[in-house]
C-alpha cells in the first residue's frame, strides 16, 4: 500500500526535475516506479532511458552524448 | 526568547570574544571539545579542527569565509557510530547546521551531548578563491563587513550570492550580526543549553530590545537573498533548459564523482553509480553505440546527475560544496539547488529547517498528488 503512495512521491519528484531541467515530463509515468518497487530509485533512473528509446522520436534518445 | 541572553560587543572583538567563550567552555569542563575552524600552516586556508585543549584555542580562526569540507559531512563521521559522550561545541555555518539537522533525520547523524553555535553568514569562498584572496594580501574580513553592508561580491560562491536561508534557526547560540551597526557584533542564546554556556564567560554589554531590529534587519537581508537567488535561478534556467543545453552545460564533466563524493547529504556507502550495476558486459556497449552510431564513454554521464537529483535533492541544502570540489566549474551546486528548490517546495519541504519535518522520502500521504494518478 504504502509503496504505491511513495512511489507516486517519487513520479513527482522526477517530473519536477525534468521540468526544471526544461525536460519532457510527460515521458515520466507512474507504472514505471510501480513495477520497479523494491528496487527502488536504481531501475527507476534506468528505466527513463529504456523507456525513452522506446518512445519514438525523442530527441534525447538520438544523443550520442548523453 | 526573552529570557535567554543577548549580548554585544564591539565588532574588533568578536574573534576575541567568541576564542574567550570557546576557551572558558573548556577549562570550566562544560565541554570536552571544540570543533571550530583553525589556520592552516600555510596561512591560506583554514579547516575544522577538534581542539580539546584550552590553549589550542588561540590557533582559531573561527569566521574565516572559506568552507573547505562541510562541517555536517564530519558530525556525521563524528557521531554516526556512537553519539558523543562528551559535550562537543562545534562552530558552524547555516547551510552546514542545516545539513546537520537533515543528516540527523536521515540517521546519520546525532545532536546528543552538540553545544551548536552558528553565525549570520555573509557567505564564503571556495578553498582556491579564499587563498589567492590571502596571498593577494586581501582582508577576507574587510570583504565579510562589505557583503553584511550589501555590496555583492561576484567572487563568493555564487550558492552564498544567492542563500535565502544564510541566518540560522537550529542552534544554541547564534553568533549576529543583523540588527546591529557596522561596528558591532552580538551573541544570541535561542535555547536553555546555548543560555548557560553564554553565561559562562558572563561579559558583553547587554542588547537590550535586539529583537525587533533584528527582525527587520533579517527580513531585509532575505529579501535581498531571495531577489538574488531569483535571478540566479532564471538566468540559469536558460542556460540548463531543455537536452541541448544541458549536454552543454555537462559537457566539462568528467565523471570523476567529485561533487558526490564531497556532497554532506550523499551518504550512502556504495553509491549506486558505482555499484555492479553500472558494469556492463562488452556486447553492451556495442549495442548502445550501434542504436545511435556513437556513444559517448564513459557513458551514463548525464545520467548520473540525474540519478542524483532524483535521489537527494529534496535533502540538498544549497551549500555549494560539489561545486566547489568539481575540476571542470560544471555549474552543479547552483543546478542542484535550483532542482532542490523545486522539488522541495512541491511538499512544502526545506532541508534541514527543521527536525521535526519528516524527510521527504520516507513519507507518504493518501491525500497528495492526486494529478500524478496511481491509487
Ligand atoms: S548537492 Fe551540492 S549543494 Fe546540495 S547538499 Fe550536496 S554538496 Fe551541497
Ligand atoms: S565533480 Fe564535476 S566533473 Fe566530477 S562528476 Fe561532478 S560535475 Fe562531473
Amino acid at each position: 500500500m504504502s509503496g504505491n503512495l511513495k512511489a507516486r512521491r517519487r513520479v513527482a519528484i522526477l517530473k519536477t526535475i525534468f521540468e526544471t531541467l526544461g525536460l519532457d515530463s510527460e515521458r515520466v509515468h507512474l507504472e514505471w516506479i510501480s513495477a520497479s518497487e523494491g528496487k527502488k530509485f536504481a531501475d527507476t533512473v534506468k528505466k527513463i532511458t529504456e523507456e525513452t528509446k522506446q518512445q519514438g522520436p525523442n530527441p534525447i534518445a538520438k544523443q550520442w552524448s548523453l | 526568547m526573552a529570557s535567554h541572553k543577548w549580548i554585544k560587543f564591539p565588532a574588533e572583538n568578536r574573534d576575541a570574544v567568541v576564542k574567550e567563550l570557546l576557551k572558558s567552555l573548556l577549562e570550566k569542563g562544560v565541554v570536552s571539545g571544540v570543533v571550530a575552524p583553525s589556520t592552516l600552516p600555510s596561512g591560506a586556508s583554514a579547516a575544522q579542527s577538534l581542539i580539546t585543549d584550552p590553549a589550542m584555542i588561540d590557533q582559531l580562526n573561527p569566521f574565516a569565509p572559506v568552507m573547505a569540507v562541510s562541517t555536517a559531512k564530519i558530525l556525521s563521521q563524528m557521531t554516526r557510530i556512537k553519539p558523543m559522550t562528551k559535550k562537543v561545541a562545534v562552530l558552524l555555518r547555516p547551510c552546514e547546521l542545516r545539513a546537520t539537522i537533515e543528516l540527523t533525520k536521515l540517521k546519520q547523524a546525532n545532536l546528543e551531548n552538540l553545544l551548536l553555535i552558528s553565525m549570520d553568514c555573509a557567505g564564503a569562498f571556495s578553498v582556491k578563491t579564499y587563498a589567492s584572496l590571502v596571498q593577494e594580501g586581501e582582508d577576507p574580513m574587510g570583504l565579510e563587513a562589505k557583503l553584511f553592508g550589501g555590496e555583492e561580491d561576484p567572487l563568493l560562491r555564487p550558492v552564498c550570492q544567492g542563500c535565502e536561508w544564510s541566518v540560522p534557526e537550529n542552534c544554541d547560540i547564534v553568533i549576529a550580526k543583523h540588527g546591529l551597526g557596522a561596528d558591532q557584533y552580538g551573541c544570541i542564546a535561542l535555547t536553555d543549553q546555548g543560555d548557560e554556556a553564554l553565561g559562562v564567560v558572563g561579559n558583553g554589554e547587554a542588547w537590550e530590545g535586539g529583537e525587533e531590529a533584528r527582525n527587520t534587519a533579517v527580513q531585509k537581508w532575505n529579501e535581498a537573498k531571495i531577489a538574488k537567488r531569483d535571478a540566479q535561478f532564471a538566468e540559469l534556467k536558460e542556460k540548463v533548459s531543455g537536452i541541448d543545453n544541458l549536454l552543454k552545460i555537462y559537457a566539462m564533466c568528467i565523471n570523476c564523482h567529485n561533487c558526490m563524493t564531497v556532497c554532506p547529504i550523499c551518504f550512502c556507502k556504495e553509491c549506486f553509480f558505482n555499484s555492479a550495476v553500472f558494469e556492463f558486459e562488452s556486447d553492451r556497449f556495442m549495442d548502445w553505440s550501434g542504436a545511435k552510431g556513437g556513444l559517448r564513454l564513459p557513458t551514463d554521464t548525464l545520467l548520473f546527475h540525474i540519478g542524483r537529483m532524483n535521489h537527494m535533492s529534496t535533502s540538498c541544502v544549497a551549500c555549494g560544496m560539489c561545486q566547489d570540489a568539481c575540476p571542470n566549474e560544471v555549474p552543479v551546486a547552483q543546478i542542484f539547488k535550483m532542482v532542490g528548490y523545486n522539488t522541495q517546495k512541491r511538499f512544502d519541504y526545506v532541508a534541514g529547517r527543521s527536525l521535526d519535518e519528516p524527510v521527504l522520502l520516507t513519507q507518504f500521504r493518501e491525500d497528495e498528488l492526486h494529478e500524478i494518478g496511481g491509487e
